[in-house]
């Protein structure tokens, strides 16, 4: 569960983020959509904890982000747009590392099973120089899922990644969402959220203007029509310009 | 000819623009205080450095003592007694090219194009000839850069603007024509080794053509009276006789090119200089056409070279090794086993333990112990069959250690420094900030540590010979045990904080940008770092010795006077050991606090993430 209410993002005088609020509950997948420039990302991370926020309440599975921020990071995982990955470490020291710094009960055991999962076991001694961008993401993923987070977050998830790699991302998400985890995920991909995201909200100059079911959403823009694609959804709320 | 006007036109506009934008953005930074402070501070030290003798006063040495007037045997000499010499330097310097050419030819010679420069030109329309002027134009403002460096820190001292001139232009030569022959060179070479049916034959033919050539050259040059002037001592003898080998000599027509070139550096006097000058741009005009109109293929060399130059920058800038991209990474062995259970400080350790064995590289091993190695060749050289292997022991690790504490934290970058890049990663690790701030820093610590204890135990063990001394060697042990952890976790928790604090300077200092400002930061940077060190040791170095001093004088009055010292010392080192951890408890408070309240998307520069 990720309550989020009322966060404010400033840097001096600009406002990134405004006054936002929502709430994904277990098993619901939150699309987070808008213009270049929306405020998407610094979303992401100020409910990762990664930056603070100027003001508001972030709470994961009941957490106070700002009073706790390791007990409420102990229950999330950050997916960001680039695997960032350190290079001398190989694909099995990767979660090694994670599992200790997580403290993660018997962890290898879980990692062959994530690795196999994860079609990587046959790489678990290789570098990330030797990975292709794929694989790549998938340790990210794979050392993510290594402490069952029950609150996720992704940023632009599907960067970069081959036909193959999409379908097995969408699924994944969708899966961890199945087995009870909210999801976050920010994306320019409109069919992303058509195909994996329970609810959407919209930013525009870092305020919500829009969020609810897809249909809902639908249903405000439409304006009656019938057949309206997500992509004229999308431009009418925004208005069609960049933030 | 029409587009050649219009290639060069197209080149001076990216060039000047460039440069004039570069200008106005660190103008424009200016206006921050911290770039102000670098700004002034790098032109402080190039003023005292390099200008400051310039238009000054000469050191005359009237003004030296009497006593050190007479020691000094003052011989003075005309600049054009050199030319010989630097022609004969210039020649060397071509057979050690060309040598290594016919070792070691390149499979591909890449022109060196920047990223943008492949993007833009090698999809336009422009032939082969046009590229390879493009590249030997731009070559040129790094030629003249270094003319003036070079005439800057070769030219202290007040020897008037014309000279000045005569100095830079003549290095412009100089170094136009050795970058001119080194690119001419590689694509003659992989040009000829491509046609050639044998290239083996070619290249055993040419090295001994080359063999004999030399071997002739310097049979003539090391004549008779040579030898004499040589055994004689006198200077200016060895001055003429090279002078006149390379104009009189047997081998003048080989030597001819070289003594042009360096004929504009020589010159006292305008009349010589132009005429120098006149004959030096023949000469690089001949090189010139020379490159232009080679067919060679380097279009895909020169696109690998990009890309490798781009992965280095990549790498230096995410504080990693400049490892050759072609070059595979290797998989190092986990140092020991990482359970997940336990501190998660350790897991950072056992992380940048496997990272910091791609340092250990040759370059590095001869950085840090050149200096005790050299050292204990010239103790050996100096004290003959007197030095035994316990003293030579004792030089090489007393040495070891003082480069050890001096340049390890600026070798020894596994820390906070280098992973600042990681850091929306590290953000999100269920951590104390103090935890990850510990965590990072303990490798360093270890490595220094490990080396200083090591050193210290070599030292103790090498001058102790007397039983009575192991009382003191004791002591000194104890003392180290004590003092070396925490003295190594302060040095590095310093240039830690200043990655946290001023994180831009600790990735310009990543990525080894440049710029003014960025200089005089690092000096600032630097003169804090001893600073603040002085600081943090002092007050523990006076309470330790104060407690040392009375915990001797106290156990004196119960004990021998050796195992006074040895309680004396345990007390004093103990009391400092406990001071300094106290320093370094709170400066870790104080970073885990500065790294949970970083802002990444405030406190990094922009696309750094």
């Amino acid at each position: 569960m990720i309550e989020v209410s009322n966060i404010i993002k400033r840097y001096g005088n600009f406002t990134a983020v405004n006054n936002l609020s929502f709430t994904v509950k277990p098993g619901e997948v939150l699309g987070l959509v808008g213009p270049n420039g929306a405020g998407k990302t610094t979303t992401l991370r100020c409910l990762a904890g990664i930056i603070p926020t100027s003001s508001g309440l972030v709470t994961i599975t009941g957490i106070d982000l700002s009073k706790d921020p390791v007990a409420a990071k102990k229950q999330l995982a950050f997916f960001p747009d680039e695997p960032r990955l350190f290079d001398y470490l190989t694909v099995r020291q990767h979660m090694t590392f994670t599992a200790r710094i997580y403290g993660v009960s018997d962890a290898q055991p879980k990692i062959d099973s994530l690795l196999q999962e994860l079609e990587i076991f046959e790489k678990a001694n290789r570098l990330p120089s030797e990975l292709s961008r794929g694989m790549k993401q998938k340790l990210v993923i794979a050392c993510g899922l290594l402490h069952s987070p029950k609150v996720m977050f992704f940023d632009e998830p599907l960067t970069g990644l081959d036909p193959l790699g999409i379908r097995k991302m969408k699924d994944s998400i969708v899966s961890r969402a199945k087995a009870g985890a909210s999801i976050v995920l920010s994306s320019h991909l409109l069919h992303l959220l058509e195909e994996v995201c329970t609810n959407v909200l919209i930013l525009k100059k870092g305020e919500k203007i829009a969020d609810g079911t897809l249909q809902e959403v639908s249903a405000r823009y439409s304006a009656g029509e019938d057949n309206v694609s997500l992509e004229d959804i999308f431009i009418r709320a925004t208005g069609g310009t960049e933030s | 000819m029409v587009q050649k006007v219009k290639m060069t036109r197209a080149f001076i506009y990216l060039r000047l623009t460039s440069f004039i934008n570069y200008i106005l953005s660190t103008v424009k930074r200016l206006k921050e205080p911290k770039f102000i402070l670098g700004t002034a501070a790098a032109f402080l030290y190039l003023y005292y450095v390099v200008f400051r003798t310039m238009g000054g006063e000469v050191v005359n040495s009237k003004h030296l003592p009497v006593s050190y007037q007479n020691s000094l045997t003052i011989e003075t000499y005309t600049r054009d007694q050199f030319l010989g010499v630097g022609a004969c330097i210039l020649f060397l310097l071509t057979i050690v090219r060309v040598g290594w050419l016919l070792v070691s030819p390149p499979k591909q010679v890449g022109l060196k194009f920047s990223d943008a420069e492949i993007a833009f030109l090698f999809p336009a329309p422009l032939t082969r000839k046009k590229l390879i002027h493009f590249n030997l134009l731009s070559a040129q403002i790094t030629v003249l850069i270094s003319s003036v460096i070079l005439t800057l820190v070769f030219g202290r001292g007040n020897v008037g603007f014309v000279l000045n001139i005569y100095r830079t232009l003549g290095w412009w030569v100089i170094l136009s024509a050795m970058n001119l022959f080194s690119i001419g060179s590689g694509l003659f070479v992989t040009r000829t080794l491509e046609r050639v049916s044998k290239p083996l034959v070619a290249k055993i033919v040419t090295g001994l053509l080359l063999i004999v050539l030399v071997k002739f050259a310097f049979s003539s040059f090391l004549n008779a009276p040579l030898l004499e002037s040589v055994a004689s001592g006198s200077i200016t003898s060895i001055l003429a006789h090279a002078n006149a080998f390379i104009k009189v000599g047997t081998f003048r027509w080989l030597f001819l090119p070289f003594s042009i070139l360096v004929t504009p550096y020589f010159s006292t006097h305008w009349n010589t200089f132009i005429f120098g000058i006149a004959q030096a741009l023949v000469v690089l005009a001949i090189l010139y056409c020379w490159i232009l109109n080679m067919e060679v293929s380097f279009e895909d060399a020169s696109l690998a070279r990009a890309e490798n130059r781009a992965a280095i920058r990549a790498a230096v800038a995410a504080g990693k090794p400049p490892i050759n991209a072609s070059t595979p990474n290797k998989v190092f062995k986990d140092p020991f086993r990482l359970s997940s259970y336990g501190s998660p400080e350790i897991a950072f350790l056992w992380k940048n333990l496997i990272s910091i064995q791609s340092w250990f590289n040759l370059r590095l091993i001869l950085l840090m112990f050149g200096p005790a190695l050299a050292s204990g060749f010239y103790a050996i050289h100096e004290s003959g069959k007197e030095l035994d292997g316990a003293k030579l022991i004792l030089i090489i690790s007393s040495v070891v250690a003082m480069v050890t504490l001096l340049v390890g934290p600026q070798f020894l970058r596994q820390d906070l420094r280098s992973d600042i890049v990681y850091m929306d990663m590290l953000k999100t690790y269920p951590l104390k900030g103090w935890q990850i701030v510990l965590g990072e820093i303990i490798t360093p610590v270890f490595v220094m540590t490990s080396c200083l204890l090591l050193s210290l135990g070599l030292c103790v063990f090498s001058s102790t010979k007397h039983p009575q001394s192991v009382y003191s060697a004791f002591s000194v042990i104890l003392t180290g045990i004590l003092v070396i952890p925490p003295v190594c976790t302060l040095q590095l928790i310093i240039p830690n904080a200043a990655a946290l604090i001023f994180p831009t300077l600790a990735m310009s200092a990543n990525n080894r940008r440049g710029g003014i400002e960025v200089v005089g930061q690092r000096l600032i940077f630097i003169l804090g770092q001893i600073f603040a060190i002085i600081c943090a040791l002092i007050p523990a170095l006076i309470l330790g010795l104060l407690v040392y001093i009375s915990a001797h004088w106290w156990a004196g009055l119960f004990f021998m006077d050796q195992l006074a010292k040895c309680i004396g010392a345990f007390a004093g080192a103990g009391t400092a050991m406990l001071l300094m951890v106290g320093e370094i408890a709170l400066g870790l408070w104080w970073l885990g606090y500065r790294f949970e309240k970083f802002d990444i998307s405030k406190d990094l520069p922009q696309g750094s993430l």
